[in-house]
């Protein structure tokens, strides 16, 4: 699993200094301008915030002597994480356009302490490492044929598509545990084994963003979308009637070749 | 320009790789399940041959050739399951075949279904692999003795007998593991002759492949290999 996402990285890696490498070569002139319609490749990465929604199901971290008890999303507070991949968009003109990102995203989901008996349990603290694809459309609100000759601001857009987990890579759960019936809670951290527990999440994605002209084909883009999932976490032959699911806002920033 | 260029690319691809080495999710060893009980498993062995069913380490039954069988569990906590078929005994009181145990790990759903078949199988390392039987059908004068996959990495010399006018058991037949170089040899045991079958043989009625044929999906049998 590690693998495959340091793979991945290397390619965001490779790619964009290959970009670079091709910015810098040759001299922009007049016919070496990108195409206000030309295929855009890059790379983004970006920071994620996330919060849970539904009632998080009773695990058993280890040995416990019993399991957390079902977590209402009331007790969920904002958790954090970050995706990066690659990153393709393709215009159909000078309006609209399709774009399809291909990454890898941490996301950690969190709720406060349960507080009651006299003390407080640990915190939960549920983190998943997913490959995600992500498919949508942009239509462009400003357009600037002027920038792709040069710098400056190129398109101010709004997407909406989809996100979707294509592979659970890994996960950790922080919680309480229990020793004994009578004893309190201590702080444990477990992982499910494997990818059996899991759904593969689908949600819809919107957002806006805009595209900036480096000079020549380099383009930076910055990006902010929240994605709302349509389905839950777990899958139904695990666990009985939950629901349990996370939304994220994330903000992105990437770096893109136009051709 | 080459250095403002390069001043650009630079810190994103530092932050990528720096992603991906310290990025990853640390998992935890201890093992987290559901606060659910979990009610049963079922096993559907399509080998020809019986296997050893574990639930966390100690023999929970033996499923019989093409059997399927549900086994309640009726409890929390993490239980975990693997298999590994049984090979026969040689006439000198030898396995003949190989027995690789298959770990499925923990269980998580309610009620979980699993298909033993022979590309299924987990060898010592963890990596999967193939295994198949062959089926001997000896109608030639002799006695003849098993040796499969000759000369390669997974050779596995039997004194596993083949009587003359009879066929290989099929309720509990040897295994073996399928490879490119996949091969059996026929020895006769009072006499000199052998007989080859290979993957690369081209002579009808000499090759060895695999039966296809949906009666025997999944059990890893060949195709005939006839001794006259």
């Amino acid at each position: 699993m590690r693998t495959r996402q340091i793979i991945l990285a290397a390619c965001c890696a490779a790619l964009t200094l290959a970009a670079a490498a091709e910015a810098q070569e040759r001299p922009p002139s007049h016919e070496d301008e990108p195409s206000t319609i030309g295929v855009v490749i890059g790379v983004k990465t970006g920071l994620l915030v996330t919060t849970p929604r539904q009632i998080f199901p009773s695990v058993r971290i280890g040995d416990s002597f019993k399991g957390t008890a079902p977590l209402s999303s009331s007790y969920g507070t904002l958790g954090s994480g970050y995706r990066y991949g690659l990153d393709f968009i393709f215009p159909f003109n000078e309006r609209i356009g399709m774009a399809v990102e291909l990454g890898v995203q941490t996301a950690a989901v969190r709720w406060n302490p349960v507080t009651g008996s006299g003390h407080d349990d640990p915190a939960m603290r549920l983190e998943l490492q997913t490959m995600q694809a992500a498919i949508s459309f942009q239509g462009n609100l400003y357009h600037n044929r002027a920038a792709f000759a040069g710098a400056g601001l190129r398109t101010v857009y709004l997407t909406g598509g989809f996100d979707l987990g294509i592979g659970s890579i890994a996960n950790r759960v922080e919680g309480p545990a229990y020793a004994d019936s009578t004893a309190l809670s201590a702080a444990a951290v477990g992982s499910f084994e494997n990818g059996e527990p899991f759904r593969r999440l689908v949600a819809f994605r919107g957002g806006a963003g805009a595209r900036l002209g480096l000079g020549g084909h380099m383009e930076l883009s910055l990006e902010a979308a929240y994605a709302l999932a349509l389905n839950p976490v777990f899958s139904s032959e695990v666990v009985h009637d939950n629901s349990f699911t996370f939304d994220n806002l994330a903000l992105q920033v990437g770096l893109g070749y136009r051709f | 320009m080459v250095k403002r260029t390069l001043f650009r690319a630079i810190p994103l691809s530092a932050v990528f790789l720096l992603l991906a080495f310290t990025g990853c999710v640390e998992e935890s060893s201890t093992i987290v399940t559901f606060d659910e009980t979990l009610l049963s498993t079922t096993f559907d062995n399509k080998l020809l041959a019986p296997v050893a069913i574990y639930r966390d380490n100690a023999v929970l039954d033996t499923l019989p050739a093409r059997t399927s069988r549900t086994y309640p569990i009726n409890r929390k906590g993490p239980v975990r399951h693997a298999w590994m078929p049984i090979a026969p005994y040689d006439q000198f009181g030898n396995k003949a075949g190989v027995e690789p145990r298959t770990d499925l790990g923990v269980q998580y759903r309610l009620s979980a279904s699993y298909t033993l078949d022979n590309g299924s199988v987990k060898d010592a390392s963890g990596t999967s692999r193939t295994i198949f039987t062959p089926l001997v059908a000896n109608y030639g004068f002799r006695d003849v003795r098993l040796i499969v996959n000759y000369q390669t990495n997974d050779q596995v010399i039997t004194n596993y007998l083949i009587p003359r006018d009879a066929s290989v058991q099929l309720t509990q037949a040897p295994y073996f593991y399928w490879n490119s170089e996949s091969n059996v040899r026929l020895e006769e045991v009072s006499g000199f002759n052998y007989y080859m079958f290979t993957r690369k043989d081209t002579l009808p009625g000499r090759s060895l492949e695999l039966n296809s044929n949906y009666q025997y999906e999944g059990s890893g049998r060949t195709k005939a290999l006839v001794v006259q």
